[in-house]
């Protein structure tokens, strides 16, 4: 199973740019979905992909769904690819530097919300951001979501018009 | 949480997105990984087969 938690954790500790996006975003919003891997959305200056190297190379990184093609992680490879689709000894992580509905990592960063989880502050993808990103996507799996992810933005209005008043 | 669901026209669990909302960041986080970890303990003990709701971009929602 992955570890959710820890890959978050090592993420926040080695101070890395990113925005929790995707399906877990959507569980730290309240959706009741699964989901079996970590999407991030990350900055792609070189400092940011040095941190990440260095923060996920010790859990052996390899290209998901190939994992026999011999690939090495390294500031190179993000020179290369924008999006990877990664397994680790942490298990499956994509790291995004593009997503649909946004031109720019600081969009995304801009329209992401700051979430205390486990004492530490984080910066996920708004419920209004996921939905844009899915509309944009527009793939079956994440259409079917998306009524999901309206209704929970319906509700968190009606709780913040009540307690409004 | 309600006893009894109740659905939206698109066949949404609204108890169970309600009982969600009432948790802070952390305890849906918790909620998840538990309930990640149930499916995982069934995958091992090869009880899910063809029945499980996580299958490969499948979209499923867990309900």
């Amino acid at each position: 199973m992955t570890q959710f938690k820890k890959i978050l954790e090592i993420f926040y500790d080695n101070q890395i740019e990113f925005v929790l996006i995707g399906g877990l975003a959507a569980v730290i919003h309240g959706s009741a979905s699964a989901t079996e891997d970590v999407d991030l959305s990350y900055d792609r200056n070189l400092e940011n992909t040095k941190k990440i190297v260095k923060t996920l190379n010790p859990y052996h990184v390899r290209l998901r769904g190939a994992e026999d093609v011999p690939f090495i992680f390294d500031e190179q490879t993000f020179k290369h690819s924008v999006n990877l689709t990664l397994m680790t000894d942490l298990g499956a992580i994509d790291l995004l530097g593009e997503i649909p509905g946004y031109e720019s990592y600081d969009l995304i960063l801009a329209d992401s919300d700051t979430v205390l989880l486990y004492d530490k502050k984080f910066k996920v993808l708004s419920l209004d951001g996921l939905i844009k990103n899915k509309k944009a996507t527009g793939r079956n799996k994440d259409l079917k979501q998306l009524d999901e992810l309206e209704e929970l933005r319906k509700m968190q209005q009606q709780k913040s018009n009540r307690s409004e008043k | 949480m309600d006893i009894l669901s109740n659905y939206s026209d698109q066949g949404i669990d609204l108890s169970l997105l309600k009982h969600k909302l009432n948790l802070t960041p952390t305890q849906r986080l918790e909620d998840f990984m538990t309930f990640m970890s149930f499916i995982d303990d069934l995958r091992k003990a090869k009880i899910m087969n063809k029945y499980d709701p996580i299958q490969k971009d499948s979209g499923n929602i867990l309900r």
